[in-house]
């Protein structure tokens, strides 16, 4: 016996380190030290050593008579023997059956975005991600479609075994610590998380230390982030188009601006006006007219407030939007010998909001390590903390009320401010509703949403045997939440608000998980895999909130801003709490045989507090199975084929996901003090009444979603080529939600309950490329295509169609879940053109056989016409149905790669294609409601007499049914966006002064978008439109509307990223 | 297992109410739909108790107002374009059966709680049926075939309209609640027994086709209340939060302000229908019409044109023509004193030429009364109550049973209760000379009202006689015009005494040429428009086994 020794290196000379060592044969190994260096006693000559490392393809070498062999590993381009977290257990890559994606982490890193989800977008086939441009603004990531409906249809995320979900509970998570990432997307392979698996597992593990030297990294930018398109390329900006298009609608007003129709004059005062008295003993035809002769002296705030017009036009939205400066830098270091490694990082990112005082900032630190004290105990720790700032846009994304939507509704002849410099505003009869959007802006800047999370996890692996390994895992996610918000006067509007406000709100979650795993892992024969693996996990959610609010604040400077009933009148107090607990055991057993045939089963069993015991458990059983035919004999001669293998699963997953606290009971009490009570005995005491409020449902019971996956993996050219394809159907039924009941059942919340079932077909396809054109030339492409269909196949209980966010205040129901329907289908009329002639109203009044009866309420000449549906030939509610589809036919992502020499190059293309938009906008955009500013359009292409092929109606203040939901608001919403282009150069730095690499970057995102949509930014998030059922956020029951929608920017970045 | 026996946190559950302090909690909880809203954040505009927006402005006592593109949902009710797909109806859909629910969850609870003492078991019995009653009734005035709920419905919100008889269910549910009920309460917010007794006198001539046998029982019950109860002295005192509990006022909306609810129990409904002036910020909904205005002139001798059409009268001349005192109680005009705010002016409209120069004005507390803040428009949250039924409203539908059942001189005595204290006082000067201070109402002569010329008589003795009972019929329903204008009862009336068409179909054809919009009404149909449309959205929900069980209402 003689001793071998050795060093192995990567591919660029690196030591490599924890490298297995084996000889062949025999269960004598070791690892490669920190050196890269390893030694092993060998018997002969004949011996060979098998040289393994994850990621990497492996070598077997003859050992013969020498005593050194330096080894250099090339990276496994197949990457298919890579290790990925799937369940509980990590799995080679090759031997995967379900539908997981597995995102590459770096290729996600090269894009510089502040979230995770921003990054995600595109990366992966059968995930679509939906993201405004407000920083720090949570994204939407949907795996193969809306898979639920109850306010959640985030996916799972476990981030280091911590369990997170919720649409902004990945804004705190630094993107740049992840380093491997999995997508489950059917049920066969998330069904091991049962009850949250439904919405899809999204499986991140951050980076851990590796032995060896201290590696210190520095990854950062800065960068510039310009608004793509603004409302300033839309609207109306010289104030007499704007009073040409007033007067036509309502010629009163032709007295205000003086002239004529056609040459409207601009005065120089706009306010205060006068009245013109036209002499009669009623006066009710009275005018108002442009003050003359103001004496800007007598100005005093805010009594006599005095506005001088702006007569060439205030671009509103330049006067809120501007470019920002986006900044990120990162610190890692890891490190660690053989048995102790430990990897740190500390982040900062700042994203300035181009619209102004909006912003995100987030600070974050991590400490991953782990200890193998002996041979059979593994024990780690991951902790991360970050606090993270935001200001939002006022009002939010999603609502008439916000800061967008001043913008679009302020007149431009109102300047930003009155001649004193107090903010001016739309105070003129006859102008707009709207809030100065300056002073939108500028007042919120202090209302700022302040998040603390921390989230650790430790865990303890013990092998009793070389097999059988028990792993215990705790993990805890501490969130706290603060959000101030204060309300200001506002005299220069013209709906006058004279008092201030102001509320906290601070949130609490405590949640925890304990896992505990047994798994047996053993190859029997050489041909037998076999993994079994089991396990128990305990859940627990705490949620805690107190929120408060007081008026008429004497002082409302900063640092006086606090609820202080000493200086304030009190308003409102509220305090809740919610904890929900949940159980699971779990069963997995996957077999392989001789790495051609796979099989999986899996077996959960769930049980939440959130349902009454008799529905409490929840049983969720999943099966796979795979064929790698390429390892078949009859394949052997196709060469071109490395691997080629057949997938198929079946599984169900459930959800018990209920965005409300304690929905199995009937809750009495009252919403706010003045729900139930009231003053009976006169005066202002209120008398203590209660009553239900919201209903409860004691028979709500898990929302099923059964999947069907068959699925194709192949690896052509030595991995050059790689290709999946996936298709699926994806049933669910229960599903959980809480539409309104019938009106009989009054203003309670209603109960969530088990509406309706909905189902999903599509495919996924990922093709990549990876290659080398020339020696120096690298190319490489990779294409994700998904399809889905999605369709409400099934309304329990009697409803035929259900208004999932009730009924909107200006247009009433816009949304609709219909049997054979996609969900959140738009709602409206249909139009057919518009009416040219009394001859064809005539011919419709006519269309029922009763000429004396009108076709449809409001018709006049010059209207829309609308459709008949029901060919009753008249108009009326039976006419009402679905006018459009949110859901794209298509969705692709496209990533083209470059290398030549020390350069790189990427860009990204993102296209979503077949979708249709609500935009929402154009209630004011096009039919001004409350006098908005308008669309250059309305000037242009409004009917007229001249004008008889105009696509809008006539310009006509009588017109009340232009503006009701129609096909007018329904655009195609079909994009193809350059997300993101990327240019990098690595400096041939060799390894001076102490610097591993060096590589400097530049990248620009949203290059260029091309869109027949004519709202400012087609990918849209979900919005939050009008009165919302339960005051809850519908994401996805409102897919596809645009109102408000702060859109993304255009960012030029210049980056480094370095190793020492 | 016990880890996933989570306690509910954080609310009542059912049986922690059953008791009587429990029960009479959920009473005050059915109480407080009264106002129309519950949800914090619900702007329930057309389930107003005031009505304005269902019963008062698609008639020709008022317009929409504000401006053309503001609410043209209300528009669309105004000139008689309705439709099922109107939005702002459904709200008094929703609160008035949420209001039903809370008077039968009221009646449930009671049914299974013990040692509830035996008099305040009738007691809140008899108030939760006339709650029920009371929101049915608001129902079926709007939509007429409204299914009826009561307790024994348990769960089950749907059902069908076919066949219905609301308003009968209604009369038999207060029926049962007068003998329920004391004779007086304690609590002025609560219903007692006259409130019940004059709520049915109204009911029963709500009916379809009233004869002498329905006017014989609404007499019955009517009487009582009129012999028992005295008018205000002056109008306005039952408008204003120092005397709205008046004994007038059978029964109201106890509107509340600072009382830590954030002002939802303040008039937030009525917001809207402030004038747009600046010391309230808006919006100016529901003018009074001109027809109105004109309908409050009176000849030399302090009496309405004998004809009572006022389609074709002339428009008031402020400085020649005598008018009733009552119109600047009830309308907002430009240079009279519109309370102590001030003298109203041409700047607190939004678009005279839209919709006239007139605010309404009924529902605008004093200036030194203050407001309620939170809210977006603190400036209009006041604590007036709105009263759903007050003597002078049961004294005209007595005068009505008087008049069908012939006792045309017993009419006549109570039209001129009402005439007589509409002489008693009008709008002040807006400030004392001497003191400065505002005065707010005053004599009918004060020789500093120079903005108008007060007149207003009682109709001599023997006029309904003299002039039979088609005279005396009209005069009695002038005088709810007048009396009763801009309190949301207008519509109903019509609709009631089947005269909407010709009234309103004149009132639309002279306003066109003051209202360009009016061109666009559609003519008013005493059939088509018997009944609002019932909202698409209940339409859709009232379904059983796949097919729609709530009819629309012909031919919407």
């Amino acid at each position: 016996q003689r001793t071998v020794t050795g060093r192995v290196t990567d591919e660029s000379g690196n030591a490599m380190p924890g490298v297995n060592v084996l000889i062949k044969g025999t269960s004598q190994g070791t690892a490669t030290d920190v050196e890269g260096r390893f030694s092993l006693p060998v018997n002969n000559d004949q011996a060979t050593i098998v040289i393994t490392f994850v990621g990497y393809t492996s070598q077997e070498i003859v050992v013969g008579s020498r005593t050194s062999i330096d080894v250099q590993l090339a990276p496994d381009v197949t990457t298919l023997s890579e290790l990925v977290i799937t369940g509980y257990s990590e799995q080679r890559k090759r031997d995967i059956t379900g539908a997981v994606a597995v995102v590459d982490a770096s290729e996600l890193n090269t894009v510089r975005a502040p979230t995770f989800g921003q990054k995600l977008a595109g990366r992966a086939p059968g995930i679509t991600v939906s993201t405004s441009g407000q920083p720090g603004e949570g994204s939407n990531i949907r795996i193969r479609g809306i898979s639920s409906i109850s306010g959640n249809n985030d996916p799972l995320v476990i981030i280091d075994g911590v369990q997170i979900q919720g649409d902004k509970a990945l804004a705190g998570l630094n993107p740049n610590d992840i380093e491997t990432m999995q997508i489950l997307k059917d049920a066969s392979s998330a069904s091991i998380y049962g009850a949250r698996a439904n919405a899809g597992v999204i499986i991140i593990t951050t980076k851990q230390g590796k032995a060896g030297k201290l590696q210190v990294t520095y990854d950062g930018y800065v960068g510039i982030q310009t608004p793509v398109k603004g409302y300033n390329d839309i609207l109306i900006k010289d104030p007499r188009d704007f009073a040409r298009v007033q007067i036509a609608k309502n010629p009163n007003m032709v007295h205000f601006y003086g002239g004529d129709a056609n040459n409207p004059v601009i005065p120089t005062y706009f306010f205060p006006t006068a009245t013109d008295d036209r002499g009669t003993a009623d006066k009710a035809d009275d005018v108002m007219v442009p003050a003359t002769n103001v004496d800007e002296s007598a100005y005093n705030y805010p009594d006599n407030l005095i506005m001088r017009s702006n007569a060439s036009g205030t671009d509103w939205w330049d006067a809120v939007f501007s470019p920002a400066p986006i900044t990120e830098h990162n610190i890692g270091l890891s490190g660690g010998s053989e048995n102790a490694t430990f990897s740190a990082s500390i982040g900062y990112m700042n994203q300035q909001g181009t619209m102004d005082y909006t912003y995100f900032k987030r600070y974050s630190a991590r400490l991953n390590s782990r200890f193998t004290p002996g041979k059979k105990i593994t024990i780690g720790q991951s902790l991360s903390l970050s606090r993270s700032e935001q200001v939002d846009q006022q009002g939010g994304n999603g609502n008439e009320q916000n800061t967008i939507t001043q913008t679009v509704l302020m007149n431009t002849i109102v300047p930003v401010y009155d001649i004193a410099g107090n903010y001016a505003g739309a105070k003129t009869n006859g102008f707009s509703n709207a809030k100065n959007p300056v002073a939108f802006a500028k007042l919120n800047e202090n209302d700022k949403n302040e998040d603390l999370r921390i989230l650790g996890n430790v865990f303890g692996e013990y092998k009793i045997i070389e097999a059988l390994k028990f792993r215990t895992s705790f993990s805890a996610d501490f969130r706290n939440n603060f959000l101030p918000q204060a309300n200001f006067p506002r005299y220069e509007d013209r709906e006058v608000n004279s008092s201030n406000s102001y509320q906290e709100r601070y949130q609490t979650n405590f949640n925890w998980v304990w896992t505990n795993t047994l798994e047996f892992n053993k190859k029997f024969a050489d041909v037998h895999n076999l993994r079994i693996l089991g396990g128990y996990e305990a859940v627990q959610n705490n949620f805690r909130q107190n929120q408060a609010q007081v008026d008429n604040l004497q002082f409302i400077d900063l640092p006086v801003r606090y609820l202080n009933l000493t200086y304030s009148t009190f308003n409102s107090l509220s305090s809740n709490k919610r904890v929900v607990s949940l159980a699971s055991m779990f069963g997995k057993l996957d077999y392989e045989y001789n790495d051609k045939y796979l099989v999986s089963f899996t077996l959960r069993r769930d049980g939440t507090s959130d349902f009454l015991e008799d529905n409490r458990w929840g049983v969720f059983p999943a099966a796979s199975v795979g064929w790698r035919i390429s390892n078949e004999a009859f394949m052997q001669n196709l060469t071109f084929l490395s691997d080629l293998k057949l997938r198929a699963g079946w599984g169900i997953t459930g959800n018990q996901n209920i965005p409300t606290a304690y929905n199995a009971y009937n809750q009495y009490g009252g919403r706010t003090v003045s729900d139930a009570g009231y003053a009976i005995g006169g005066g202002n005491t209120l008398t203590r009444g209660y009553t239900l409020y919201r209903y409860g449902n004691p028979d709500i019971k898990w929302e099923e979603n059964t999947s069907m996956n068959i699925g194709l993996d192949a690896s052509i050219l030595d991995g050059k080529i790689g290709l999946v394809f996936d298709v699926y159907k994806r049933t669910i039924d229960d599903l959980i939600y809480n539409p309104p009941f019938a009106g009989a059942a009054g203003n309670a919340f209603p109960s969530y309950r088990n509406v309706a079932s909905m189902e999903n077909t599509g495919w996924d396809l990922g093709i990549n490329y990876r290659g080398n054109i020339t020696g120096d030339l690298g190319f490489n492409a990779s294409l994700n295509l998904s399809h889905y269909r999605n369709e409400i196949t099934k309304l329990d209980g009697e409803a035929t169609s259900v208004f999932p966010a009730g009924i909107d205040k200006r247009f009433g129901e816009v949304n609709v879940w219909r049997v054979g329907y996609p969900i959140s289908s738009f709602y409206g009329y249909t139009n057919d053109g518009i009416f040219q002639s009394q001859a064809e109203l005539d011919a419709a009044d006519a269309a029922d056989g009763d000429a004396s009866s009108e076709y449809q309420t409001g018709q006049a000449i010059g209207r829309y016409r609308r459709k008949d549906i029901n060919k009753d030939g008249r108009i009326n509610g039976d006419d009402l149905g679905v006018i459009g589809n949110p859901h794209p036919d298509l969705t692709l992502g496209l990533t083209l790669g470059l290398n030549y020499k020390n350069f790189d190059f990427t860009m990204f293309l993102y296209a979503s294609i077949g979708n249709d938009i609500y935009n929402y906008n154009r209630l004011f955009t096009h039919f001004g409601q409350f006098n908005s500013n308008v669309s250059k359009e309305v000037l242009t292409d409004s009917w007229s007499e001249s004008n008889p092929g105009g696509s809008l109606p006539k310009l006509d203040g009588s017109d009340t049914f232009a503006s009701q939901s129609s096909t007018a608001y329904v655009e195609d919403g079909s994009y193809l966006r350059a997300q993101n282009v990327t240019l990098g150069y690595t400096l041939p730095t060799g390894r001076s002064f102490g610097i591993q690499s060096l590589r400097f970057y530049v990248q620009t995102q949203n290059l260029f978008t091309i869109t027949g949509y004519s709202g400012l930014d087609p990918a849209l998030s979900n919005v939050n439109i009008g009165v919302n059922v339960d005051g809850q956020n519908q994401n996805d029951g409102w897919t596809g509307y645009d109102l408000g929608n702060y859109p993304s920017s255009r960012s030029f970045i210049i980056g480094v990223n370095a190793r020492f | 297992s016990s880890f996933l026996d989570e306690k509910p946190q954080g609310f009542l559950s059912e049986e922690t109410l059953k008791s009587e302090d429990g029960v009479d909690a959920a009473l005050i909880g059915a109480y407080s739909l009264l106002d129309g809203m519950n949800l914090d954040n619900n702007n329930t505009w057309s389930a107003n108790p005031w009505n304005w927006i269902l019963g008062s402005v698609p008639t020709d006592d008022a317009y929409k107002g504000s401006e053309q593109t503001d609410f043209p949902e209300i528009t669309q009710l105004e000139i008689y374009q309705w439709s099922a797909g109107n939005a702002i109806m459904n709200d008094k859909w929703v609160q008035s059966y949420e209001g039903v629910k809370r008077a039968n969850n009221t009646l449930k609870l009671m049914s299974q709680t013990d040692g509830i003492a035996g008099d305040k078991q009738k007691t809140i019995e008899g108030e939760a049926r006339f709650l029920r009653a009371y929101y049915h009734f608001e129902l079926y005035k709007v939509w007429g075939n409204v299914p009826y709920f009561t307790e024994a419905d348990g769960e089950n919100y749907i059902k069908s309209n076919v066949g219905v008889t609301p308003l009968a269910n209604a009369i038999a549910d207060v029926e049962a609640s007068i003998p329920l009920l004391p004779e007086t309460q304690k609590e002025r917010g609560r219903v007692d027994r006259f409130a019940a007794r004059a709520f049915l006198g109204k009911m029963y001539l709500y009916q379809d086709n009233v004869d002498a046998a329905i006017a014989t029982k609404a007499k019955e019950q009517l009487d009582i209340v009129v012999n028992a109860k005295k008018l205000a002295p002056c109008l306005k005192d039952v408008f204003q939060v120092p005397g709205e509990n008046h004994e007038e006022v059978l029964f109201s909306v106890q509107a509340s302000t600072n009382d830590g609810g954030n002002s939802r129990n303040a008039n937030w409904l009525n917001q809207l229908a402030f004038p747009a002036g600046p010391q309230f910020g808006c919006c100016g909904f529901h003018q009074p019409s001109q027809d109105l205005v004109n309908a409050f002139k009176v000849d030399a001798n302090g009496l309405p044109d004998t004809d009572f059409d006022t389609s074709d009268d002339a428009d008031l001349n402020a400085t020649s023509d005598f008018v009733d005192p009552r119109i600047d109680l009830t309308i907002g005009r430009d240079g009279v004193p519109f309370l102590d705010w001030g003298v109203h002016a041409p700047n607190w409209i939004r678009d005279r030429t839209f919709s006239g120069p007139y605010s309404s004005k009924k529902h605008i507390h004093y200036k030194t009364d203050g407001t309620s803040s939170g809210g977006w428009n603190n400036n209009a949250y006041n604590g007036i109550n709105y009263p759903i039924i007050r003597l002078a409203d049961a004294m005209l539908l007595l005068a009505e049973a008087e008049v069908i059942l012939g006792n045309l001189n017993r009419a006549e005595e109570l039209v001129n209760l009402i005439r007589t204290r509409a002489g008693a006082c009008a709008q002040g000067p807006a400030s004392d000379d001497i003191t400065g201070a505002a005065v707010i109402t005053t004599d009918i002569d004060n020789p500093a009202i120079t903005w108008a010329k007060y007149k207003v008589e009682p109709y001599p003795t023997g006029t309904f006689v003299a002039n039979g009972p088609e005279f005396a019929k009209n005069a009695v329903r002038m005088e709810r015009r007048l009396e009763l204008a801009l309190e949301g009862h207008r519509l109903f009336d019509l609709r009631r005494w089947g005269v909407a068409a010709d009234v309103l179909n004149k009132f639309v054809n002279k306003t066109k040429a003051s209202r360009t919009y009016y061109s666009d009404a559609d003519a008013y149909d005493n059939v088509k428009h018997r009944w609002y449309p019932i909202p698409q959205a209940q339409i859709e929900a009232n379904t059983l086994n796949g097919e729609r069980i709530l009819k629309q209402n012909d031919p919407w």
